[in-house]
């Protein structure tokens, strides 16, 4: 069993943004989705995660071991994808993983080139392996990241965004990939879309304005807002006056009229229909309740 | 709407940080140029005269060539560098006013900063240490006219070239090549035309100088062309005149640029930029595989993991260097240079003849370049390989991996070692074409392999240092200025805040450039060079540890956390050794360099000269013994390197006074000094003077003993010219104790004089009564006798007859003797030499070489051989019966020297090529000069006062000149002749001084080597060569012995063998300043009804007189000129026969029509084909004549 566990962690930099406030987590095998708004932190604190840049205050430990002090720790058990990323131009998919499982540590050069080549059929990028990977479309270079940060043998796999501009058959395709490997080792995926958090996280955290605003097991975190949640469908020209009255958690377009979700501990008006809580529910409340 | 955008580019421009630092650094270099640049007033006799202020503006152009590369991307790359052609090009702006506005911001930029930059020199000339009397009125047409005709046009032109390139290609790279191409061209015409910036001191032939002046892109080719003969007077307010040359020059690059505007305006693409349409891939569905992921074992700290991480990551940056064009481009450029410059070195030049294409030449020439290009492409490589990944946003990835900081930092360095590799191996495989396709099998490789030491460490260096401040700096064209700005500082400049120690200068090693010499190879410059090599590489170890620990992982780069950083142990303990180290070798090189030897500051010489005037001013009036006769012993030791000197002397009163002391200054300390029947009053060991009371007054004509004992060994870090292991050339002036105050030790610059309280000098009014007084310091003859002693496997050699020679304890002795008196000007040779020995005449003619040195002995043989004949038979019998001619190292840098039976040729004329008859004989003129001193010099020695040069040098020249064209034709002489023509018209163009006439001349080249050679041919054309050289042999005879012959004593013979009408011409040749203007306008001629010609020639003929202001006026004319007719050209007439008429005419107007009749049909014409009167230009006085129908 892995354990990530992060301490009082806080990072503000230079120019006086403080990106990440004080957060504590304890994160162990499996898939953990960090949820939260764009500008959250959550990019600072995988950056953090992946050594590339040091918290302010605190510690990130992994296994035991101090990654402050001992950032190779991390670094050799780490597979990572950032957010967005760019590749030299001219060099193949073939040729740039070998690099990278070499700059991994994976020296025998047989169990690398099987290493790769599973990687590449699991990728579906078998067929492109020779082409540049500067000229791959954007899913391809997703999928060819999410290859990359599974060379070796990392036990922590942080993958920033990576579903951001995937079609829905892409994006299924690689979360089946990522639960596979989750089973074993500590996943983080940060994302702004709580349907992934819902369908591949055991564990979760939200994020907002750089402090750590929930935790725990989505069904959990659900079950806390059981019968608190409302729904009813109103006229647009109204949305401001329901906002005003009600906690509004979010407000959908349906067929031309508004269909609104307010949080309340009993029925807010007539005309609210009760409506089983789900994980967006808890993520826009927990939002709303810290005003972000 | 164009003037909001150009408003905008301005600002944009303007608020850069970079602008800032530009117009500063462009502001100190304006100001520094005018102060530090002409410091001694090399060039013009003003500071800040037009022609000063001209060459400024062209060298600031030059230099603003590296803004222009800035502003340029700036401006062309930027949308594109910020993402931001996207927003830019989908507004309404229009083409034109985008291109325009664009265009116009970098160009206004530009001028703005150059315009800056002469400010910067105005400035210099308002505030500054210079002395006022060399200060030129302020005159705004000084400034304006070369800023019109220099700056203004040169800045449009570059903005234009690099711009275009950098809007069309959009890459940096090529922007940055384009202004490398750009300068490259600049210098290479710089080299070619031999350019004073270079330290030419005259000008390339006419041929390549109308080639160079057209392609030039700055013009200064042209300028310099222009202004080649320009007295210094004129320079003062010269107007750069737009004609000819410079002309065409601006014309065709005006046009150029302007041209290239248009297409770059028309092909550039706008709004379509965005990039070419990739071919996207897509993946095909390939369900079919049964392979499954699964983690793998990793290993990473071992030595093996480390070995495969550092291969795999040096091949992609060795593929980033190599895989672009753009580093081909510049290799081929490289190759280009290199084969243009070698091709050029190798080729015959005027009067010095073609070279052998030995390693050591190509070797020389590719490392006064290798480093500055180097530095160059490290500056840009090492942004390139730091930034890359951060460039293609692939550092995330990247720097996640447990790879190791050293590892990428390594790979760095291995990278960027390609480059000099790639350079070096360049330079080798060019030569080496170079050598075997010109036959030449001597290829001396243990030379290239030098090649690869001496150029290489210290790129290295730089590429340590470059990458360092990337590694520190938050921005990659920051990284790019930081780095360059500091290493071209410490490149260039040769103080820092008044500290100019090598110690001080980061990379800035001793240049072997011209340090090989075929007797020793770099010898005495190797032990320099590897210390100071070795304490910037522990430095540089230094800069490594740092780099590592900085090097950038992560996203951000704080300054703050570079300051706090905590290093850990073994950190601490790598830092701590190298810099223990590096303090180490420091002082170790501090005291070889301050210690063992004395480290002499500019400042400081000049402190030693105005203490020793302070001091011994008052000896200057004691008369002062001569030197009658020197009795030495001389014990060399090659390999020790260093000699003892045992001398027994007898000084005399030659004077009419008695002597109660005598004053001495030692050139080098001695061991002990004694005067006989005198004591000891002081001894300065600071200064080297001692004084000795004599017991009895020396009366006239009475003599004394005087004796000293030296050891000079050389020690620590001195490059000593006279000893080395092999090639010992010990002058006696190197040693001998110089007898009374030294009037040349003072200081010269009566500005620096009156800085340091001293006097102004007297200047001494010289005329023809002072030629006649006594002078205090004479060639007087002395008795000599010499027993040098060397290693066994060497031989010594000495003036006089070797009357012994034994061994003894593995040494060889040679015992000297003149058997009559000699001149005291000897000298002392040591070298593992090889000898051809002949008997001529009863001459003993011995040549000593290096064993491998023989293409020329033979030829040298011949040339001894005709040059005794000709000067036995017209002058005087050759005096000694041994002639020695001996080769000596490079490192001494004349051609060659004369000594009483003895002269030194330098190895360098050893390895001219003079197999081919239509290329200069260089190894005959230097053979034949310094044999003639055996006359000219030795056996007529003049009095040490103004117009001795006339009696040594001008018969030298001449002589020179008369034996070359006996031996070897007509041609050469008159390439000889048309050489020295223009060596006094830029010798007097860059004199210091109003030019004084030929015959009070003092230590001028220009007229003692140069107007006098051709007065002396003049005067041979005028009165016939046996007439003048009965005069020369009357001088011998009446004279030999005594140094007393003066100019006068020339000038009373002369006249004496001159017909009556002509004795005003001779008079105004030696004492008047006379130039000419000589010309054919139109010839032409008719066949007449019997079969002969009839040839009708107008000539212009002007004289002008430089007044003692240095005013150039025009007087009347009315002298025999010589007119020829040929059938050749005469630079390749070499047969008699080809002369169909030469005869002189009286000319005594300004234009003259001439009627000529010839036999033969007259194909060329020309005035005074022989080149005998001092004429700027020597073009116009060659015509080929038309037919007349």
């Amino acid at each position: 069993m892995n354990t990530l566990i992060i301490k009082n962690v806080s990072k503000t930099y230079p120019n006086g943004v403080s990106a990440l406030k004080n957060i504590n987590l304890t994160i162990t095998n499996g898939m953990f989705g960090l949820l939260g708004p764009n500008g959250a932190g959550k990019s600072s604190l995988m950056r953090t995660l992946a050594t590339l840049q040091e918290s302010t205050q605190g510690n990130i430990s992994f296994n035991d071991i101090n990654s402050n002090d001992n950032p190779q720790n991390i670094r050799k058990q780490l597979g990572y994808l950032p957010q967005e990323f760019g590749v030299y131009p001219k060099i193949s998919a073939l040729q740039l993983l070998d690099h990278l499982a070499i700059l991994k540590g994976v020296l025998n050069s047989k169990e690398r080139k099987e290493q790769i080549e599973a990687l590449l059929h699991q990728t579906n990028l078998y067929a492109v392996r020779k082409k540049a990977v500067s000229t791959f479309s954007g899913g391809m270079r997703q999928r060819f990241g999410i290859a990359q940060a599974l060379l070796g043998n990392p036990k922590l796999i942080i993958v920033d965004e990576p579903t951001a501009g995937l079609d829905p058959e892409e994006r299924n395709r690689f979360h089946n990939l990522l639960s596979d490997i989750g089973e074993q080792v500590i996943v983080i995926l940060s994302t702004h879309i709580v349907e992934d958090v819902k369908n591949l996280c055991s564990k979760m955290a939200i994020l907002g304005k750089g402090e750590l605003l929930a935790q725990g097991e989505p069904s959990k975190l659900i079950l806390n807002l059981d019968g608190k949640v409302w729904s009813k469908t109103i006229l647009k020209e109204d949305l401001d006056s329901f906002k005003s009255k009600f906690n509004v958690l979010s407000s959908r377009l349906s067929s031309g009229k508004l269909e609104i979700r307010v949080l309340a501990d009993a029925q807010p008006k007539v005309g609210f229909v009760a409506t089983k809580a789900d994980l967006e529910d808890v993520y826009f409340a927990t939002l709303n309740q810290k005003n972000i | 709407m164009i003037n909001k955008l150009l408003q905008f580019e301005l600002k944009f421009h303007s608020k850069q940080i970079s602008f800032i630092i530009l117009s500063i650094l462009f502001t100190a270099y304006g100001f520094l140029a005018i102060n530090q640049g002409f410091k001694y007033l090399e060039f013009s006799s003003m500071y800040n005269d037009a022609f000063n202020l001209s060459f400024i503006s062209g060298i600031v152009s030059i230099v603003s060539t590296f803004a222009t590369v800035f502003l340029c991307i700036n401006a062309g790359l930027r949308d594109k560098l910020f993402n931001f052609e996207g927003l830019v090009f989908s507004t309404g702006i229009k083409k034109l006013n985008f291109f325009l506005s664009r265009f116009l911001g970098v160009f206004l930029i530009i001028l703005l900063l150059n315009t800056i930059a002469m400010l910067g020199v105005f400035i210099g000339t308002c505030i500054n240490s210079l002395d006022p009397e060399t200060l030129h009125q302020f005159n705004f047409t000084h400034y304006f006219w070369p800023w019109l005709l220099l700056i203004l046009p040169n800045v449009f032109v570059t903005t234009v070239i690099i711009f275009s390139t950098t809007l069309l290609t959009k890459k940096t790279i090529v922007t940055y090549i384009t202004a490398l191409v750009f300068i490259a061209i600049n210098w290479v015409c710089g080299f070619f035309i031999n350019s004073p910036l270079f330290g030419g001191s005259s000008l390339a032939s006419k041929e390549i100088l109308d080639i160079a002046s057209l392609i030039d892109p700055i013009g200064l080719a042209a300028f310099f062309e222009q202004t080649q003969f320009l007295t210094p007077l004129e320079k003062n307010d010269m107007v750069l005149s737009l004609s000819n040359n410079f002309l065409w020059n601006r014309a065709i690059w005006l046009s150029f640029s302007i041209i290239l505007l248009l297409i770059t305006y028309k092909k550039f693409s706008f709004r379509a930029i965005q990039k070419k349409v990739k071919k996207q891939v897509t993946s095909e569905e390939n369900k079919n595989s049964n392979s499954t992921y699964k983690p793998t074992e990793i290993s990473i700290n071992s030595f093996k993991s480390m070995l495969v991480n550092l291969k795999s990551v040096v091949k992609l940056d060795v593929q980033i260097i190599l895989s672009g064009i753009p580093f081909k481009l510049i290799m081929i450029l490289w190759c280009i240079i290199l084969s243009l410059v070698f091709n050029y070195s190798i080729s015959s030049k005027e009067i010095y003849g073609s070279r052998y294409p030995t390693t050591d030449l190509f070797i020389g020439q590719a490392i006064e370049v290798l480093p500055i290009l180097g530095l160059f492409l490290i500056v840009f490589y090492s942004s390139e390989l730091v930034w890359k990944s951060r460039q293609h946003r692939f550092s995330g990835i990247i720097e996640a991996t447990p790879s190791r900081n050293s590892m990428f930092y390594t790979s760095k360095i291995i990278a960027i070692s390609i480059i000099p590799i790639v350079l070096i191996l360049l330079t080798i495989a060019v030569s080496l074409i170079f050598q075997i396709t010109n036959n030449y099998y001597d290829f001396q490789l243990h030379q290239y392999f030098s090649l690869c030491y001496y150029a290489g460490v210290q790129i290295i260096l730089y590429a340590i240092f470059s990458l360092f401040i990337q590694t520190i700096v938050s921005n990659k064209y920051l990284g790019i200025i930081i780095s360059a700005l500091i290493l071209i500082f410490f490149t260039a400049s040769r103080s820092v805040f008044g500290l100019e120690h090598p110690l001080f200068f980061f990379n800035k090693l001793p240049s072997m450039a011209r340090s090989y010499s075929d007797f020793v190879g770099y010898g005495q410059y190797v032990s320099k060079f590897n210390t100071l090599a070795l304490y910037w590489i522990t430095f540089s170890g230094v800069l490594i540890v740092l780099s590592n620990k900085f090097w950038k992982r992560g996203t951000s780069v704080e300054f703050k956390k570079i300051i706090k950083t905590v290093f850990n142990k073994k950190e601490k303990l790598q830092l701590i050794s190298l810099v223990l180290m590096f303090v180490t070798i420091g002082s170790y090189a501090y005291y070889n360099l301050n210690i063992v030897n004395d480290y002499v500051t500019s400042n400081e010489r000049l402190d030693f000269n105005e203490q020793y005037e302070r001091k011994y001013k008052k000896y200057d009036q004691l008369a002062v013994p001569q030197l009658v006769s020197l009795k030495t012993n001389i014990d060399i030791y090659p390999n020790s390197e260093k000699y003892n000197v045992q001398s027994n002397t007898i000084i005399a009163n030659k004077t009419k006074k008695p002597m109660k002391n005598i004053f001495v200054t030692v050139p080098q300390p001695l061991k002990s000094i004694n005067i006989e029947g005198s004591k000891q009053i002081f001894y300065d060991a600071v200064l080297g003077t001692y004084l000795f009371e004599l017991n009895a007054p020396l009366f006239p004509e009475e003599s004394l003993k005087m004796s000293y004992t030296m050891e000079k060994k050389v020690k620590g870090f001195e490059t000593n010219k006279t000893i080395n292991s092999n090639g010992t050339y010990i002058k006696n002036q190197n040693f001998n104790p110089i007898l009374g105050y030294v009037n040349n030790y003072e200081i010269e610059y009566n500005y620096e004089r009156l800085q340091r309280g001293l006097p102004k000098r007297d200047s001494v009014i010289v005329d023809e009564s002072y030629l006649q007084l006594d002078s205090k310091f004479n060639f007087e003859n002395i008795k000599f006798e010499t027993i040098i002693s060397t290693s066994k496997e060497q031989t010594a050699i000495s003036s006089g007859s070797l009357i012994k020679q034994w061994q003894k304890d593995d040494r060889n002795y040679y015992h000297y003797k003149a058997s009559d008196t000699i001149n005291s000007m000897v000298a002392y040779f040591s070298a593992r030499y090889t000898v051809k020995k002949e008997v001529y005449k009863g001459i003993k003619l011995e040549l000593f070489h290096l064993p491998n040195h023989t293409q020329n002995v033979d030829e040298m043989m011949r040339v001894a051989k005709k040059t005794i004949d000709y000067c036995s038979d017209n002058f005087e019998k050759y005096p000694y019966d041994y002639l020695r001619i001996v080769e000596t190292s490079n490192h001494d840098s004349s051609n060659g020297k004369a000594m009483p039976g003895v002269i030194t040729i330098n190895e360098k004329i050893f390895k001219r090529n003079v197999e081919n008859l239509d290329s200069f004989n260089v190894v005959a003129r230097v053979l034949i000069h310094e044999i003639s001193h055996q006359w000219w010099g030795f056996l007529l020695t003049p009095k040490r006062v103004e117009g001795y040069m006339v009696l040594s040098e001008s018969f030298a020249k001449y002589t020179e000149s008369i034996v070359l064209e006996k031996m070897y034709g007509k041609a050469m002489a008159n390439k000889l002749s048309v050489s020295t023509i223009n060596k006094y018209f830029s010798g007097r163009s860059y004199a210091s001084e109003i030019e004084p006439s030929l015959y009070l001349s003092n230590h001028q080249a220009y007229l003692g080597y140069s107007k006098g050679a051709i007065i002396m041919s003049a005067i041979k054309e005028l009165i016939g060569e046996k007439k003048l050289n009965k005069v020369l042999k009357k001088l011998v005879d009446d004279y030999q012995n005594k140094p007393v012959a003066t100019t006068l004593n020339l000038m009373e013979e002369l006249y004496k063998v001159t017909p009556k009408e002509h004795h005003k011409l001779i008079n105004d040749w030696f004492k008047k300043v006379i130039t000419y203007d000589l010309k054919i306008t139109n010839s032409v001629y008719k066949k007449m009804q019997d079969g002969k010609y009839e040839l009708t020639i107008t000539v212009n003929t002007k004289r002008f007189e430089t007044n003692s202001l240095g005013e150039e006026v025009e007087i009347n004319i009315d002298e025999p000129i010589h007119i020829g007719v040929f059938k050749k050209h005469p630079n390749v007439l070499n047969n008699h026969k080809d002369i169909r008429y030469l005869k002189p005419h009286q000319i005594n107007n300004k234009e003259t029509k001439i009627k000529i009749i010839t036999d033969f049909e007259p194909i060329y014409v020309g005035i005074d084909p022989n080149n005998n009167r001092l004429d700027k230009n020597l073009e116009d006085n060659f015509i080929s004549s038309q037919q007349f129908n």
